[in-house]
């Protein structure tokens, strides 16, 4: 959790903004929510169970913050916890070895130049959804949502250079998954 | 000399350009003289172009409408978190509800929740945020139970349902404003009349709660738009998803009828 901070307890207004602005961002949290547990019902959970936290422990946010970075670090938090504690969905990658293997793995001689207008956004998400999970949160986090790496680093609750060391094994895979379906011909090139 | 695996570490923030500049010309001197790294790092600024003109349109995609019922629960979170913050000293021992226990919780709240309403203070946004949700589930749900647009039928019906009096607002043309009845609200418990209107083609429902002092406020909840504004002891709460000049005309017109 955060530090104390002074909070939007200050006046009724404030939390009323508080509240208003939390509230609004809720269909964002959903999505991730979704993207995080896989089903309806224990996405519900998560965002509700947010929430409640947020309110609960509302004067701990820093008024002038980023809400969304807290609520984010709060809803990561709790998928987090909801996982340790039921134990039956182990964090996908989370070992030193996948770690090590992310520093260590090599760049291609001869990578095939990455054309951005060939993109399209359906093989984007394909090759992103592709992606082993601790990576793809990582990069999600920060060329999607762009958090910097200290709040990534506290929504994922791992060390800033495990951060780095995520996006950019995680875009680099992302680059070899792009280039292979367009292998594979399944983009349209414009 | 910089290493291999020292430009590792500082691949991403220099492919980001937020590496601190002495160590951008380390990163930049190994590059030159290094393929594989200078190959990693072209293929990582390349992805992170793509994912960035990628990113609006990604972010369109992971923005899911969640349940209103959800919402309606992340609403009464908002109650339930004012009134533990309130008693800091228990919820620090007791620690978190259960899963399902603080869920089944909300759902009380949310459902009971205009009761609670009129009774404690809540803030105007949640008390807004649960009559919005109120305001969709009637005008999809619930027809009123006595459509007629004669406003004398409607006040006297609606009026011994809640056993209070109810002034009502009758059709108003000039704003193409429609009455389609009114009903003593479910979620209210016979607390609250929920007066429903027809706006164009776009459902309008006043809400009026007695027993309540609001200052007054325009808010905007779930894609609706609401007006909240008190006057001899009721607290009046319109809400419509027509923009704010027209939603203001029936806020206008309604003042004017029920005082």
């Amino acid at each position: 959790m955060q530090p104390q901070g002074r909070g939007p307890s200050g006046g009724v207004l404030a939390r009323q903004a508080f509240e208003e602005e939390a509230l609004a961002l809720l269909d964002r949290l959903y999505g991730t929510a979704l993207r995080l547990a896989g089903n309806r019902a224990d996405a519900e959970d998560l965002v509700q169970d947010t929430y409640l936290k947020a309110f609960r422990f509302a004067e701990r946010f820093e008024p002038g913050t980023n809400l969304k970075a807290w609520l984010f670090t709060i809803l990561h938090n709790t998928h987090l916890n909801a996982r340790r504690q039921v134990r039956r969905n182990p964090i996908e990658v989370d070992s030193a070895a996948v770690e090590q293997s992310a520093a260590a793995a090599p760049g291609r001689d001869d990578p095939e130049a990455l054309v951005m207008r060939d993109v399209l956004d359906v093989d984007l998400k394909a090759a992103l959804d592709a992606l082993p999970e601790a990576f793809r949160e990582a990069v999600w986090l920060r060329d999607v949502e762009e958090f910097s790496y200290a709040e990534i680093a506290s929504m994922l609750e791992v060390p800033i250079g495990t951060v780095m060391s995520r996006i950019s094994r995680g875009r680099r895979l992302l680059h070899d998954g792009l280039v292979e379906r367009r292998a594979a011909g399944r983009t349209v090139n414009l | 000399m910089v290493r291999c695996e020292d430009v590792d570490r500082l691949m991403t923030p220099f492919v980001d350009g937020e590496i601190a500049d002495a160590d951008r010309a380390a990163v930049e001197a190994h590059l030159e003289r290094c393929t594989p790294c200078r190959m990693r790092s072209t293929m990582e600024a390349a992805a992170r172009q793509v994912l960035r003109s990628g990113a609006a349109s990604l972010r369109e995609a992971a923005t899911v409408q969640a349940p209103l019922d959800l919402k309606a629960r992340c609403a009464a979170a908002a109650r339930t978190g004012s009134r533990e913050a309130a008693r800091s000293g228990i919820r620090q021992r007791r620690g978190m509800m259960s899963w399902r226990l603080a869920a089944a919780a909300a759902v009380v709240l949310a459902v009971g929740g205009v009761v609670g309403l009129v009774l404690s203070r809540t803030s105007t946004t949640v008390m807004a945020a649960q009559l919005t949700v109120d305001h969709l589930k009637c005008s999809k749900l619930f027809p009123p139970n006595s459509p007629s647009d004669d406003v004398r039928v409607v006040e006297q019906r609606v009026g011994e349902q809640c056993g209070w009096p109810v002034r009502v607002a009758g059709s108003h043309p000039a704003i193409g404003l429609k009455l389609l009845g009114a009903r003593r609200c479910l979620f209210g418990d016979g607390h609250v009349a929920h007066v429903m209107y027809l706006q164009g083609n776009e459902p309008v429902s006043l809400f009026v709660i007695p027993g309540r002092q609001s200052d007054p406020r325009a808010l905007s909840v779930f894609g609706h738009r609401a007006r909240v504004w008190s006057r001899d002891g009721r607290t009046y709460v319109l809400v419509g998803r027509q923009d704010e000049a027209r939603l203001g005309q029936v806020a206008q017109y309604a003042q004017s009828m029920t005082h």
